[in-house]
């Protein structure tokens, strides 16, 4: 029963660190069809803003969050500014570019901070833990699960209950139409990509408890981003929660049970979806 | 009715002659290079042939198919690492087992993948085919009883290939890879001119009306896609008697970027194309690593940004204007 | 002998019925109209039957036989053709490249991938019948993006009819067309004889009476009315859904 509890909390919230990472990427592709594959760089970049803040400089917590966000928010807006506008349609293009991107915030990266990975830190507030049976459950997964109910709930209401969100679905369905409603597509794009951004930097200082800070986190981070889009379908909210909530929970049971195996979850998760459901969980994947 | 005017595929000596004057003329470059260039150049040109092969495989799925895959580098390590595994994890050395079995690997790895990466299109083929590469190189990773991890497996020889007379060396080596590029340059000639080659232009360019048409669309993507493995598996297999040593990181999201690079810089859905482009790229790779060591991705992505705005498809197309200018102006002076 | 049979067809689309229980059945060689206004179901039915959507409900059968669920390249090699209501070529090739596509979509040869192409040489023989009969030869080697309008609209029906079909559905072949121009395929629909059963989706009435032996009348995913020319022009229910119902009476007496 502990077992059980356990891996579903665990599951819960490493599937609301999914959601954080995955919403922007699902957001981008879904309203712009924009691939950008930096987006786990971006998380790693925010990552260590928060550490700097956080743990270096030894400030609030919730400052070194906001701190990460606004630069990767910063930095994908000049993505989206400097490239991305450029480069609409053109899938290949993208995809090399964004690569690129990568390669480079790595290096960066790398030269500002240096090489070596960063302990797992979060705010002292949630540092301890609580009493699930015979084990003890840190606060900090706890609180990284109401974020990401909070974000989810904000960004349905964003995108389902406000002008703004019509605004932005209306561009994700017709551009040319919403142009010709007199809606600033272009602003529209820019903004959507840089709150992804925004996101995704925040993330990476909510998540540091759970995958520390370190280089690699780019592509590891990018890889369940992308499987979350594929299993749960791109552009709806509902999609990408579903998506982080499968692999999530099934991901930590999987290696509760078997580390081994474990490893490949995420991999086994996807090809299932796949090969019985290719629309994705929900079925909305427009192919 | 008028009899029917077949002049235009039945071409003259001379057209038919202006038309493949490029490739052969390509070719003794290729052949004649070595004469040209230090010993220690003779690597190089290998690894330009090894990438050509592999480049003008991806070319098939991306350029004649449509279909964006961002996982193909997982076909050269698949052929790469059964011929590394079994030479020397197993001693067993003759090329011409080791060979066709790595070439057959890649080729089932192309087929199982296929049928995962196929049940989608567009976006997500590309994320999918990501995320398998992403599989199998953490499998190379991970697995160490059977890849030695990230220590890679060390290849010191070049091919056995039964053959006492033969001395193995840079230019040896070379020629040998020649060889195999010919032939993968002419089968992969023939299959994109064929009926087959075509259909597969006509899905990228309209998958509704080739349906219509009586073409099983499925059918023909899934074929392109294990022809596109299999070569990719020809190129995996020279591949760790080149680099002396095959590692994770060649089966990796670099690798495959990398070649999708030199497929775009170079021209989609030419065939000719990405081989000059597999030349461009490990051209500016060789040089920029002499002249400014650490910059060299910034002098590549430098190169892509140019190709992106100013050579819109590649180099290729322009090449290709290049040259009927000049030869309908030879035609008819 | 029945060519084609369609049983209580229906087809929804999340919460819209394009579709309501369609029932009709075509005689081989027979010419067939579908008219309606906008919405009315015709393109989706034309998507039903030649296997681009399978149906939520119903069944279609072929020459007896049962097609209900084949997909689209199926329906091809059975015989069914269909040109579309916008432009579906392929836009970067050939005029030429483009029918000899359509061509080999039904023959073996398409899976043939060593041999080149041109070898096909009966090929090209039928894509210069086929284009001579619509005066596009002359523009074989220019790209479809770069013919007018009204010639990819002939291109377009030349695409349909180059696998030899039993079965053709036009669907409104002469949309943007001159009136010259609709005239030349008005007279090349009748031209087909009773070799070739047609349906025919249009609004251009002069082509629907001219070429119609019987009418069937689409609104909101059902039939309305079936019959003959005549018939149908003086049906009250068919006047009612036709604004402008005065000119479409008016025509048919006229033509």
């Amino acid at each position: 029963m502990e077992f059980f509890a356990l891996n579903l909390l665990n599951g819960i919230a490493f599937g609301s660190i999914l959601f954080l990472l995955a919403s922007g990427l699902s957001l981008a592709l879904g309203v712009m069809g924009i691939l950008n594959l930096a987006h786990g760089a971006l998380y790693m970049v925010g990552g260590f803003v928060g550490w700097t803040i956080a743990i270096q400089q030894g400030w609030n917590f919730w400052l070194a969050v906001l701190a990460g966000a606004v630069t990767a928010g910063l930095l994908g807006l000049l993505m989206e500014r400097g490239f991305f506008r450029y480069l609409h349609g053109r899938l290949n293009e993208q995809v090399l570019l964004t690569f690129g991107l990568i390669y480079i915030l790595r290096n960066l990266t790398r030269w500002i901070w240096g090489p070596i990975p960063k302990a797992p830190f979060t705010a002292p507030l949630l540092s301890g833990s609580f009493p699930v049976g015979d084990y003890t459950y840190p606060f900090s997964r706890i609180a990284t699960i109401f974020i990401g109910i909070i974000l989810a709930i904000a960004l349905w209401w964003l995108l389902e209950k406000t002008r703004i969100g019509a605004t932005i679905r209306a561009g994700m369905d017709d551009k040319e139409m919403a142009t010709g409603l007199g809606i600033n597509v272009g602003l529209v794009s820019t903004a959507v990509f840089s709150l992804g951004a925004f996101i995704a930097g925040g993330a990476g200082v909510i998540g540091a408890h759970l995958f520390g800070v370190n280089l690699d986190l780019g592509l590891s981070v990018l890889l369940y981003a992308v499987i979350i889009v594929v299993v749960g379908g791109m552009g709806s909210i509902v999609g990408a929660l579903s998506g982080s909530m499968v692999i999530g929970i099934v991901d930590s049971f999987i290696k509760g049970l078997n580390p081994e195996l474990g490893y490949f979850s995420i991999y086994l998760i996807m090809i299932i979806i796949l090969l019985i459901k290719p629309s994705g969980l929900l079925g909305k994947r427009k192919i | 009715m008028r009899p029917t005017n077949l002049k235009h595929i039945r071409q003259s000596p001379l057209e038919q002659l202006t038309r493949f004057a490029p490739y052969i003329a390509g070719g003794m470059i290729f052949i004649i290079s070595p004469f040209f260039l230090p010993v220690y150049f003779h690597s190089l040109i290998t690894k330009i042939l090894i990438f050509a092969i592999f480049a003008m495989s991806l070319d098939i799925i991306m350029g004649y198919t449509g279909l964006p895959s961002l996982g193909h580098a997982a076909f050269l390590g698949v052929a790469g690492y059964t011929v590394s595994i079994l030479l020397v994890l197993h001693g067993i050395e003759n090329f011409w087992i080791i060979a066709p079995l790595g070439i057959l690997m890649a080729t089932l790895a192309a087929a199982i993948l296929g049928i995962i990466a196929l049940r989608v299109s567009g976006i997500y083929f590309l994320l999918v085919t990501f995320a398998l590469g992403m599989l199998l190189f953490s499998m190379a990773l991970k697995w160490y009883w059977l890849t030695r991890g990230s220590e890679g497996l060390p290849m010191v020889a070049y091919p056995d290939l039964g053959l006492p007379w033969l001395t193995w060396n840079y230019t040896s080596f070379y020629y040998f890879v020649f060889i195999f590029f010919v032939i993968c340059f002419f089968l992969l000639y023939r299959v994109v001119n064929s009926p087959f080659g075509h259909a597969l232009q006509g899905i990228r360019e309209n998958e509704t009306r080739m349906r219509a048409l009586g073409y099983n669309i499925w059918l023909y993507k899934y074929i392109a896609f294990i022809i596109a493995g299999l070569f990719a598996g020809v190129a995996g297999v020279l591949f760790p008697y080149y680099a002396r040593v095959m590692m994770p990181y060649s089966i990796g999201l670099t690798a495959s970027a990398l070649v999708m690079l030199m497929c775009i810089i170079g021209g989609l859905g030419t065939l000719w194309g990405p081989v000059v482009g597999a030349l461009v790229i490990i051209l500016v790779e060789y040089f920029s690593s002499i002249y400014i060591p650490d910059r060299w991705p910034l002098v590549l992505g430098g190169v892509f940004v140019i190709t992106v705005m100013f050579l819109r498809g590649g180099i290729a197309p322009h090449l290709q204007k290049l040259w009927k200018r000049v030869s309908y102006g030879s035609a008819k002076g | 002998m029945e060519a084609l049979r369609v049983e209580g067809l229906s087809k929804d689309f999340g919460g819209v019925r394009a579709l309501r229980g369609v029932s009709f059945s075509v005689e081989a060689g027979e010419h067939l109209a579908i008219i309606g206004p906008n919405g009315a179901g015709k393109t989706t039915l034309f998507n039903l039957l030649s296997g681009q959507l399978p149906p939520t409900a119903g069944s279609v059968y072929l020459f007896g036989q049962e097609i209900t669920n084949m997909p689209a390249h199926r329906c091809a090699h059975l015989g069914i053709a269909r040109s579309f209501q916008l432009t579906t070529l392929f836009l970067n090739l050939t005029v030429l490249e483009n029918i000899l596509l359509a061509l080999q979509g039904t023959r073996p040869s398409r899976f043939q991938m060593f041999r080149s192409a041109t070898a096909y040489e009966h090929l090209y023989t039928k894509a210069q019948e086929l284009l001579d009969s619509m005066d596009l030869w002359g523009k074989k080697d220019d790209p479809v993006h770069a013919i007018s309008y009204g010639e990819q609209r002939k291109l377009e029906i030349a695409l349909s009819l180059a696998s030899e079909p039993k079965l053709l559905l036009l669907d409104e072949p002469s949309s943007g067309l001159t009136t010259a121009e609709s005239a030349d395929i008005t007279s090349m629909i009748r031209n087909l004889g009773t070799d070739i059963t047609a349906i025919l989706v249009a609004h251009d009435m002069d082509l629907v009476f001219g070429v119609a032996e019987r009418i069937i009348v689409l609104h909101y995913g059902e039939i309305i009315a079936e019959g003959t020319g005549e018939k149908i022009s003086t049906d009250p229910r068919v006047k009612e859904i036709y604004i402008g119902s005065e000119e479409a009476t008016g025509n048919a007496r006229a033509g």
